[in-house]
């Protein structure tokens, strides 16, 4: 389970009477190009999930597995009695979803560059003041999704003082 | 596969899956079930898919506002006045 839900049951309620869009639950299935996150990307999507949260405009498709006696979340594809590929699992961000976030936010992409021997990325992020940020991670995705993750923690910090 | 797609209320969907499940479940475990979904995928509807049909994927559509009124505590009548 991502967040325990006794705690939050009632921000979980306000933000869904409210259709609050950049709340709680980042959340997506993974995306065709990204079918195979590494785990960085994982780590980082998760971290990210329990601090910002955003409803999905497709629906989620669930079932009850008798079997288990719980819903689980409905899967794509299925093979012989058990599923594998779930439909709708849990959060990865894909290169789009980070973009549109942090342009949201009010900050932009300013200059990227990714070093083709390794694969890794340099980011400068433009910020809301105007001023640079700078980031690195393991490729595009990892320095984007370390940089959100950032940034709501501090926006975290700053709710809390 | 046809595809029928119904509405359904909280209680609705509680009271199918009770008359389709063969273990008992309490209706505060569903509901906690269903928010675990919801923050799954936290999407503007849960599709609900009852499995035991074999041509008919027939599918239970659960508004997410469902989902928040069926979170409301339940209101308890106010105590008599003595």
């Amino acid at each position: 389970m991502l967040i325990d839900v006794t705690l939050c049951r009632g921000r979980i309620q306000q933000a869904l009477l409210h259709k609050e869009a950049i709340v709680f639950g980042m959340t997506r299935g993974p995306h065709k190009d990204n079918l195979k996150p590494d785990k960085e990307q994982v780590e980082l999507s998760r971290e990210i999930s329990k601090l910002c949260w955003r409803l999905l405009e497709g629906p989620a498709d669930i079932f009850w597995d008798d079997d288990v006696g719980e819903v689980m979340a409905r899967y794509e594809k299925e093979s012989g009695s058990r599923p594998k590929e779930p439909a709708n699992f849990w959060p990865l961000w894909t290169i789009e979803d980070a973009i549109v976030w942090i342009r949201k936010q009010g900050c932009d992409v300013h200059a990227v560059y990714q070093f083709a021997e390794t694969g890794h990325a340099d980011i400068y992020f433009r910020l809301e003041d105007g001023n640079l940020a700078f980031e690195k991670g393991g490729n595009l995705l990892d320095a984007l999704l370390t940089f959100i993750l950032k940034k709501l923690k501090s926006g975290a910090e700053c709710e809390k003082s | 596969m046809r595809e029928v797609i119904k509405q359904v209320t909280v209680k609705e969907l509680y009271d199918i899956l009770q008359a389709k499940s063969k273990k008992p479940v309490s209706r505060e475990d569903f509901l906690f079930q269903l928010m675990n979904s919801f923050l799954l995928s936290p999407a503007l509807e849960l599709r609900f898919h009852d499995r035991e049909k074999a041509n008919i994927d027939l599918i239970y559509v659960l508004k997410h506002s469902e989902i928040a009124n069926a979170l409301e505590p339940e209101q308890k009548p106010p105590a008599p006045r003595s």
